[in-house]
């Protein structure tokens, strides 16, 4: 087992270079110089030319990722930023908690809602609260973040003149990004265990429980919930991506001081290292949830737990 | 079995941890605290205190202000923004102030000058001006910051007034131009010659991560992404404008309808940056004032002068004379714009409309039949880098349209179009550009030397240069501002780039609050600013 964790933590490495590697790319092949965007109009060209050099961005690009590659593997530094001079780590550390709690907050509600909502819609299969889980799903999945967030702004202070505001500082801060950040999460779940349920349920083991005489609740809590969370955490690790992206778009909304706001900054400004750094932070973690899950699916599965144990 | 019942419970239990320690609330941000002055053997001229405080009223109030675009860096001279030159009005007085109604350059820190010759004046400073470390402000700190700044490439024009400066005693000090400059004054009155201690100068300080000044407000606190804090500088020089606020907090709230909605809900009490959809709801709201005033952007439409057809001033002409600037206003920023025919910003002070041209589409084609261009030949791509500017381009796409020019858009973001229109690389964009006077509107976006830099028209008129040159040179105001106006006629005529609008200002604030200055570049003088209760 632990040689498929070792096994996955390096596979883990080029991941990050090649998604860093593209990232890279398509940054510094964007018609923009951030020289000219961090001098300001009235910079001369040799000022330009001398701020490019001074950070090395006269340089091949090949050059300039080997090095920054080397940088951020060997000695963990992500650079200083282009637009204000600050190093990149600190910026990202300082800013990684506020992206943190609100990521967390907002999936965390959207699972303890979503897993009891679909087990529900599957065990009510065809009925109202069938179909009223699934609108609220497609409700969910179907909201883009930046309309839902401003649609929340506007409307709950126009009806009830409310607007919790102070980004991180208390906990009502976190309604309405939360709702925000949370709905599409909380309607990909809703279908993916609803499905899930479904699905186990048609299964023989399933009937066998039923021909027994076990109860419809029995049979549920023991067989169908415990078979079907497998698919339903391969679904969360797909649906990780879309709300890692949902993050950039609410920490904007809602003036969060979190990564996103950071990296969106960044891009505006052509900051490369600031960029490249928030990116890092969100791929590295991306990765590291999905390697967690890989693990615990191990572990949850008889057959890969199996299959480990002879040696594989 | 067991096994994942213990993984099960686990996860539901870092599910509900997460919530709660997500929701734990960080601490609140220090109320921002007057800091003491540091030491320096040197007794402050007088016992500054604030004049609520002296007459046993009730403390200062602070302001909470909340701004779209967090500054890259607030030291002065660092920067080409206009948010961070905000906040060195805050932190740094300078040898001359914008006069707000005027917008012309008056003493500050300065208590009297001389014109020795037309390139050599001689400045006398105040004594008993105090930077924000307890430092004394002397000739040598004035001379040296002026050294010093010129080290930092975001405000070449500003510097260029500056040739030489040398300290002739403790308050006085004289600036040679090298050769006569008429805009040393407005240069002076800018954040990009601000004065630091030679001091902190001579020992390398870092000011952008403390930039000391002299100004009204000491800097105090920045939380990256999410506020800037400034407090009332008691030893502030100028007893009649002494700050009547205990602090500004400054919040970044990128998102204009929050910004809106936190100003309505009482979280913040003043928006730098009003969307125009909001003021009217804003202007309903009895709690919340709205002041407007006629700014000093120029948004125009700007084609590049090297290209075939556009190298035509008739062609140009005929392109201005087609577009129905008031519906692209109306489209564009809500009607909060004055439609403009001039290629100058009529604000300022030798502006003049001689040689403007009206909307007349059928002129317009008939320019184009005179000078033989089949409009079907002109294929013009805009580059729009906001959606403002996209719904303006859609109106000129339009109008275009009706005299058989074809236009497409492309929308990028405003890196790229800096870069692109720079040097050169398109057909036309749509951009803006914000002055303090004439001279500075004229010499960046139409003068022969600033092509390949912020003349992104390209605009290759020798004439114009040569009456923006004279300009400069012109010390006398009266003679300079008729050397403007002819600049003016000829700018108008040549139609380098197409007039679009001037932009018009809003601030929104607190009912109780009073603002009495704000001037058309959108400086606030917030330390003259104070609570009505």
């Amino acid at each position: 087992m632990w040689k498929y964790v070792v096994r996955r933590f390096i596979g883990l490495i080029p991941i990050l270079l090649g998604t860093m590697f593209i990232v890279f790319m398509v940054l510094h092949l964007s018609p923009s110089d951030p020289a000219a965007f961090a001098l300001g109009e009235d910079a001369s060209p040799e000022a330009i030319w001398e701020w490019n050099e001074s950070r090395g961005l006269n340089d091949p690009v090949l050059i300039q990722y080997a090095r920054y590659v080397a940088m951020v593997f060997w000695w963990g530094d992500f650079g200083t930023s282009f637009r204000n001079n600050v190093d990149v780590s600190g910026e990202i550390m300082a800013r990684f908690p506020h992206t943190i709690r609100l990521g967390l907050v907002a999936l965390s509600a959207a699972l303890i809602l979503a897993l009891p909502i679909g087990i529900l819609a599957a065990v009510k299969k065809n009925t109202w609260i069938d179909n009223a889980s699934m609108f609220v799903a497609l409700i969910g999945i179907s909201i883009p973040v930046f309309w839902l967030g401003l649609i929340l702004v506007l409307y709950l202070f126009w009806l009830g003149r409310w607007h919790p505001w102070s980004p991180g500082r208390d906990w009502p801060s976190f309604i309405l990004p939360g709702i925000t950040l949370g709905a599409g999460m909380l309607g990909a779940m809703i279908r993916t265990t609803r499905s899930s349920i479904l699905e186990v349920m048609k299964q023989d083991y399933i009937k066998m429980a039923q021909a027994k005489g076990l109860t419809k609740s029995n049979v549920m809590r023991k067989y169908a919930i415990h078979n079907a969370f497998l698919p339903i955490l391969t679904g969360f690790s797909t649906h990780l991506g879309a709300f890692i992206t949902s993050i950039i778009l609410a920490e904007n909304i809602f003036a969060w001081p979190g990564i996103g706001r950071l990296m969106t900054q960044g891009i505006a400004a052509r900051d490369y290292p600031m960029v490249l750094g928030c990116l890092f932070m969100f791929i590295f973690f991306y990765a590291i949830i999905n390697i967690v899950v890989d693990i615990a699916r191990t572990y949850l599965d008889p057959q890969v737990r199996t299959y480990y144990k002879l040696g594989n | 079995m067991k096994k994942s019942r213990i993984i099960s419970l686990v996860l539901a239990s870092a599910l509900l941890a997460g919530v709660l320690a997500a929701c734990t609330p960080t601490p609140p941000p220090a109320q921002p605290a007057q800091p003491a002055p540091a030491a320096t053997g040197q007794a402050a001229p007088t016992e500054q205190v604030p004049a609520a405080q002296a007459t046993s009223e009730a403390p200062l109030r602070g302001l909470r202000l909340a701004t779209g675009t967090e500054p890259g860096a607030i030291a002065p001279a660092r920067h080409g923004a206009l948010i961070p030159a905000f906040m060195n009005e805050l932190t740094h007085s300078y040898l001359f102030r914008v006069d707000t109604e005027t917008l012309e350059p008056v003493p500050d820190m300065v208590e009297s000058w001389t014109a020795i010759s037309d390139t050599l004046f001689e400045f006398t400073i105040l004594p008993g001006i105090m930077f924000h470390n307890g430092e004394e402000v002397t000739a040598y700190d004035v001379v040296a910051s002026l050294f010093y700044v010129q080290n930092y490439p975001y405000s070449r024009a500003q510097h260029a007034s500056i040739y030489n400066a040398e300290v002739v005693d403790r308050y006085t000090l004289r600036i040679d131009t090298g050769t006569p400059n008429a805009m040393l004054l407005n240069d002076l009155a800018h954040q990009a010659n601000a004065t630091m201690p030679r001091s902190l100068i001579d020992a390398g300080h870092d000011f952008t991560a403390d930039p000391v000044g002299n100004g009204p407000f000491i800097f105090d606190e920045w939380s990256s992404g999410d506020f800037l804090n400034f407090v009332r500088f008691d030893n502030y020089f100028n007893q009649e404008r002494m700050p009547q606020l205990a602090y500004t907090h400054w919040r970044i709230i990128p998102e204009g309808a929050s910004r809106t909605i936190a100003l309505e809900a009482g979280e913040i009490d003043f928006i730098i940056d009003v969307p125009f959809p909001d003021i009217a709801r804003l202007e309903a709201n009895p709690d919340i004032e709205v002041h407007m005033i006629t700014g000093t952007a120029f948004n125009f439409l700007i084609v590049n002068n090297d290209l075939p057809y556009f190298d035509n001033r008739y062609v140009r002409m005929a392109i201005d004379m087609a577009i129905d600037k008031e519906a692209a206003v109306l489209a564009s920023v809500d009607g909060f714009g004055i439609p403009l025919w001039q290629n100058t910003p009529p604000v300022f002070l030798g502006s003049s409309a001689v040689g403007a041209r009206h909307f007349d589409p059928d002129y317009a084609r008939e320019l184009l039949a005179r000078e033989g261009v089949d409009p079907a030949n002109i294929n013009m791509e805009i580059l729009a880098s906001s959606e403002e500017a996209r719904r303006r381009g859609e109106v000129i796409q339009a109008n275009l349209a009706d005299i058989g020019i074809t236009v497409t858009i492309a929308m990028v973001d405003h890196a790229t179009y800096l870069n692109l229109t720079q040097f050169g690389n398109y057909e036309a964009g749509l951009g803006n550009f914000i002055a303090f006077n004439l001279i500075q509107f004229l010499r960046a976006t139409s003068h022969i030397d600033f092509i390949d830099a912020q003349n992104r028209g390209r605009i290759y008129n020798q004439e114009l240069s040569d009456l923006i040159d004279l300009a400069i040179a012109t010390i006398d105001t009266d003679a300079r501002t008729a050397v403007l106006e002819e600049a003016s006629r000829v700018a108008n005529e040549h139609v380098g780039k197409i007039p679009m609008h001037q932009a018009i200002l809003a601030r929104a604030f607190n009912s109780d609050f009073v603002l009495p200055e704000l001037s058309a570049a959108g400086f606030m003088s917030l330390n003259v600013a104070y609570w009505a209760e």
